[in-house]
């Protein structure tokens, strides 16, 4: 084998303390993901997708197992590490855009690149370049709340990509958009990581989403079950 | 990262406009409370050192005693010592002005006329210049600082009129100073004189105040040093001129540390709303700051921009609190400088002026202030997990620690108050700090155990009036101890300080104003110059009190000498009375020892009373010596009892003015007491005294009523600065609960807005709020009550004897004690209004929006 998955989950546990309860969110997963791939996540509403995104992500630690970045296992690194992680090699689409209400829609894309310690007026430059590629170029200046629901993704998007990461995470980025644009969310999805050896890991309810991935992944009460890889 | 300084940082402030406002405001006070205080010490000290180095010039070594005079033809010995380039004679002294009538102390300064040039800096005004204007004194001419002189309207050549203890004098302006060199002593309120006048407005004509020498160049100051002194005997002390800094330093004591201690506390409370305006913006932006982790930012990314955000909160109240205080400081040392030190010290007009290191320092404690304020909440805000921005939930509480640990804890520390107190200082160093430390930290640990369980009855009651509004407030009060807790604390401390103020000076007054009527007695009153300030025309000669004796209507007179003593390096305050006399119209509060003793043993020995703060300062009992310094040299006074006497900080001692007179050779007077003959009119005599003896002396007549009087509105007057810093932290203390209230709110949007999804009234939300107010109002007023009161009384013990020697009973009046009870209530409710309202209004599905 040449090069190592991009990311990769060992027997990967997740519990959670509900009052007395444990629930086990996740529990025992096993899961690669490799260089430009584009796989899909499906699986009933509290399966575990979010759960599995949020370690893969680095926002999030697990019980037990462990996850690997590009053969790094996280656990190993200090959060500060993980930081730099996801500032520079993992784009996260959230479901609900998690835009900064404040910020206009090209300040946004910035935050990530200022966080770098890029200087303002080269982040600014490729803000801008990103927000054009995510057809927004007219609407910069505008505060996420004077947006759309399909523009706020396409911004979340443009901010996702913004670091140049190796690989984009993406939380059901059309659970809330309409089917028009949703569509063209998954269209962006696919284009700005096609071509670039960047993998996606899409998490969806939609037939259509997953039907562009090269392979599915689906979850049942925080397993991976049985499905059809090709 | 310094891009999203601007983002995360900067706009927020602008968007808060309001509440960073109302931060930055207190962080004003605080800083403004801390460089006026600077000031008001810095612009005090600079006048005394600035007067002190006009006058000494080049002296190097001074030849003095501890009588305040030495003999003239000392002069003369000091000048023949080997290495002695210079000795001059010098007095200075301050005088009174009776025409034209000015109520201002004037300095006079008598000198050497051939010589004093070698020493000190003359420049006249209009003479020919490099004349020495010495040369146009003669007969009874002085030099008047120019300011002085254009204050006065007097051009040279005319003739004014002092009053002072050779009775009143001509003198005519033979000239001017400009205000240099000696012009500008005490603040160019001077004049300058040949010293054998000066001495003879002192009646002391073979007298002069200190002799000051110049050391040859090349001699070894420390072996000339030693030779003066084999040459003037062991009555004289011969040292480099002394700073009056020192001595103003050990007698302003007391009152200088009870306004640092009050513009620290101000400090603290802004400081305080600060950490409660950081904890909102942590509370409301706990999201953001989530999401900003999840894009990848470090933890110390975060607490950089949220300590940032504080510290400029803390700029932006630095800036304007350094200016505040700069103003402040004017008026605060006119006042401190007039009403408070005058009562002590003579003291020329003091400008205010302000150090640049204050400004400085002042504005760098409000930021450093702020942002160490903003510390805890934004380390907890930077340990917000990345997934935190996906939910919503807020933790709040950044203090963990078990109830059981708090309760122990504040138990131990009030132990530890409570023993402090009871040893007192003088078995313990310091026992005044010990206990306040000791009740600090009890407070801060057990204000959270002590606030809820002070709020349960009352929560309990709450419920049954209004069973959804009542529960849900009490519910959301006791799930957040370090709020509520820090609130609590703050509206306490703010009004108990306040009650503790209201206590000490009531118990003051009481203690002191009876004090004069009781100690002190008589009707009628005479004294050179006014009632209680330093300033006077000094003292006055004994035929006014053979004169006074003589007015019909009076049934007796006494009369005393008060002046300053050093003992062991303090000066001490002696006071020559008529024993016998003085029993006749006032009782002393004896410690130790009793009347019949003391009218027994005092009267015609060498014996004193001495005051408490003496008698624990020198550890000195009845039975035992003082050894006093007097014309005769040291002398042995027996002390035969222990009285309560308020009248010096530094301690009294009391002797009988006939034995004072005859070992110090001094009879003169600083006050006559009258009691009158019943019937007769106090204002007919008083006029009567005023026609007799009013053309010798410019004397002053009040009755003991007025006397009194004057006394506690000084008391009234220091404490009326301190007042305002009081008024500002109480306001502090409630921009505080509007803060944490406001924050309850927040942190219970989606709580409040379920609420009124099922179905209440926005009425409801509105109760629930006040109500958490009136929770944390009832608890803190409860502690503040309670803290105002132990901390009044270790105010007037522990702190009081620590600085005075001296002790006044604690009167707590039932008041001041309501008042700051019911005020606690009234403000905490009034604070929770403005966010209840907010939260009433906003809207319902925004609060439960997400998921
Ligand atoms: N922070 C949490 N605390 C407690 N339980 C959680 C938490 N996050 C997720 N869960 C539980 O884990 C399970 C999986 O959740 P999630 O991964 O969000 O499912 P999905 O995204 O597939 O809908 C659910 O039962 C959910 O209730
Ligand atoms: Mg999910």
């Amino acid at each position: 084998m040449s090069a190592p998955p991009v990311l990769e989950a060992r027997r990967l546990v997740r519990a959670f303390r509900q009052g007395r309860r444990e629930v086990r969110a996740l529990d025992g997963v096993d899961f690669r993901l490799e260089p430009g791939e584009f796989a899909a996540v499906v699986g009933p509403s509290g399966s575990g997708k979010s759960t599995l995104l949020h370690l893969l992500g680095a926002l999030d630690v697990p019980t037990e197992g462990e996850v690997l970045f590009e053969g790094r296992s996280l656990h190993a690194m200090s959060d500060d590490e993980r930081a730099r992680l996801r500032r520079t090699q993992i784009g996260f689409v959230f479901q609900f855009f998690q835009l900064f209400p404040t910020l206009s829609a090209l300040e946004n894309v910035e935050v990530p690149l200022l966080l770098d310690g890029l200087s303002p007026p080269r982040a600014r430059e490729r803000a801008r370049a990103l927000l054009d590629r995510v057809g927004l170029s007219e609407r910069g200046g505008h505060r996420p709340e004077e947006l759309a629901g399909g523009e706020r993704q396409r911004v979340a998007i443009a901010r996702a990509l913004a670091p140049d990461p190796r690989v984009l995470l993406a939380d059901e980025p059309t659970g809330n958009l309409d089917r028009e644009n949703g569509a063209r969310v998954l269209d962006l999805l696919g284009d700005l990581s096609r071509g670039e050896g960047r993998a996606v890991l899409l998490v969806t309810h939609d037939e259509r989403g997953a039907a562009r991935a090269g392979r599915t992944v689906r979850l049942l009460d925080g397993r991976v079950s049985a499905a059809p890889e090709p | 990262m310094r891009g999203a300084f601007g983002f995360f940082s900067l706009r927020p402030l602008w968007r808060k406009k309001v509440r960073v406002a109302l931060s930055a405001a207190s962080v004003a006070i605080g800083v403004a409370a801390f460089v006026a205080t600077a000031g008001t010490n810095r612009s005090l000290l600079a006048a005394l050192e600035q007067s002190a180095s006009a006058m000494g010039g080049k002296t190097d070594l001074e030849v003095r005693s501890p009588l305040g005079w030495v003999p003239l033809d000392l002069v003369e010995t000091v000048r023949e010592v080997a290495g002695v380039e210079v000795a001059l004679p010098f007095s200075a002294f301050a005088i009174r002005l009776a025409r034209p009538r000015f109520e201002e102390p004037v300095l006079v300064v008598g000198v050497d006329l051939a010589g004093d040039a070698a020493l000190r800096v003359y420049r006249g005004s209009g003479t020919v210049s490099g004349l020495n204007p010495l040369a146009l004194l003669s007969g009874s001419g002085a030099l008047l600082g120019r300011p002085l002189a254009e204050e006065l309207g007097l051009p040279v050549g005319s003739d004014f009129e002092v009053s002072c203890p050779a009775g009143k004098r001509r003198l005519v302006v033979a000239g001017m100073l400009e205000p240099e060199g000696m012009g500008k002593a005490f603040a160019s309120r001077v004049m300058v004189m040949p010293v054998g006048l000066a001495q003879s407005l002192l009646s002391a004509p073979d007298r002069c105040g200190e002799i000051h020498v110049l050391v040859a160049a090349g001699a070894p100051k420390e072996e000339v040093r030693a030779r003066i002194e084999a040459a003037v005997g062991e009555r004289f002390l011969v040292a480099p001129p002394e700073g009056p800094a020192m001595r103003m330093e050990s007698v302003l004591g007391t009152l200088r540390v009870t306004f640092l201690l009050t513009s620290i506390i101000a400090l603290g409370v802004a400081v305080f709303l600060v950490y409660n305006s950081a904890t909102l913006a942590a509370a409301e932006r706990a999201q953001e700051f989530g999401l900003l982790r999840a894009l990848g930012a470090t933890r110390r990314m975060v607490l950089a921009l949220s300590v940032g955000e504080s510290a400029l909160i803390g700029a932006f109240g630095a800036l304007p609190g350094v200016g505040l205080g700069a103003i402040l400081s004017n008026a605060a040392t006119r006042l401190f400088v007039r009403d408070v030190a005058g009562a002590y010290f003579v003291l020329p007009r003091v400008e205010a002026r302000v150090a640049p290191e204050h400004m400085l320092g002042g504005a760098a404690a409000g930021i450093l202030a702020a942002a160490a304020a903003a510390l805890l909440p934004a380390i907890s805000v930077s340990r917000v997990s990345p997934l935190f921005a996906l939910r919503r939930e807020i933790r709040e509480d950044p203090l963990r620690l078990t109830g059981r640990l708090r309760v122990v804890g504040t138990a131990l520390f009030l132990a530890a108050a409570i023993v402090a107190h009871l040893l007192g200082p003088d078995r313990l160093p310091h026992a005044g700090w010990i206990v306040f430390a000791a009740i600090s930290a009890a407070l801060l640990l057990g204000v959270w155990p002590a606030t809820r369980a002070l709020a349960a009855p009352l929560g309990a009651c709450l419920r049954r009036v209004a069973p959804v509004s009542g529960r849900l407030a009490y519910d959301g009060f006791v799930r957040s101890p370090g709020r509520i807790g820090f609130t609590a604390a703050a509206i306490a401390a703010g009004f108990a300080l306040a009650l503790q103020t209201s206590l000490v000076l009531g118990s003051c007054r009481e203690a002191i104003g009876n004090w004069v009527v009781r100690t002190l007695g008589g009707d009628l009153w005479i004294f050179h110059g006014s009632f209680t300030t330093a300033f006077g025309g000094g003292p006055f000669g004994e035929d006014v009190l053979e004169e006074v004796r003589r007015v019909p209507g009076i049934a007796r007179a006494g009369s005393a000498r008060v002046r300053l003593l050093p003992i062991h390096g303090e000066m001490v305050m002696l006071t020559a009375f008529e024993p016998d006399d003085h029993a006749k119209r006032g009782k002393f509060d004896y410690l130790s020892g009793d009347e019949a003793t003391t009218l027994r043993e005092l009267p015609g020995r060498r014996a004193l009373l001495v005051s408490e703060g003496f008698a624990r300062h020198y550890r000195v009992a009845r039975g035992e010596g003082v050894r006093l310094p007097t014309a005769k040299g040291e002398v042995e006074y027996i002390v035969v009892g222990v009285v309560v006497d308020y009248s010096w900080p530094m301690g009294v001692v009391l002797v009988d003015r006939a034995v004072y007179r005859e070992d110090f050779g001094d009879p003169m007077l600083d006050d006559c007491v009258v009691v009158l003959e019943p019937g007769a009119d106090a204002q007919t005599v008083r006029k009567e005294i005023l026609a007799r003896v009013g053309d010798r002396y410019d004397l002053f007549v009040g009755t003991l009523g007025e006397f009194r009087d004057e006394v506690l509105a000084t008391l009234d007057r220091f404490f009326g600065f301190m007042r305002a810093e009081v008024a500002s932290t109480v306001l502090l203390a409630f921009l505080g609960v509007v803060n944490a209230v406001w924050i309850g709110t927040l942190v219970r949007s989606r709580e409040l807005g379920l609420l009124r999804a099922v179905g209440a009234p926005s009425r409801t939300v509105f109760r629930l709020v006040t109500i958490e107010g009136l929770l944390i109002g009832a608890a803190g007023g409860a502690i503040g009550a309670a803290l105002g009161i132990a901390v009044a009384g270790e105010v007037l013990s522990g702190l009081s004897i620590e600085f005075t020697g001296y002790g006044i009973p604690l009167r707590v009046s039932p008041w001041p004690v309501l008042a700051t009870a019911g005020g606690s209530v009234l403000a905490s409710v009034a604070a929770a209004i403005l966010p209840a309202r907010a939260a009433s209004r906003s809207g319902i599905l925004e609060a439960i929006a997400y998921e």
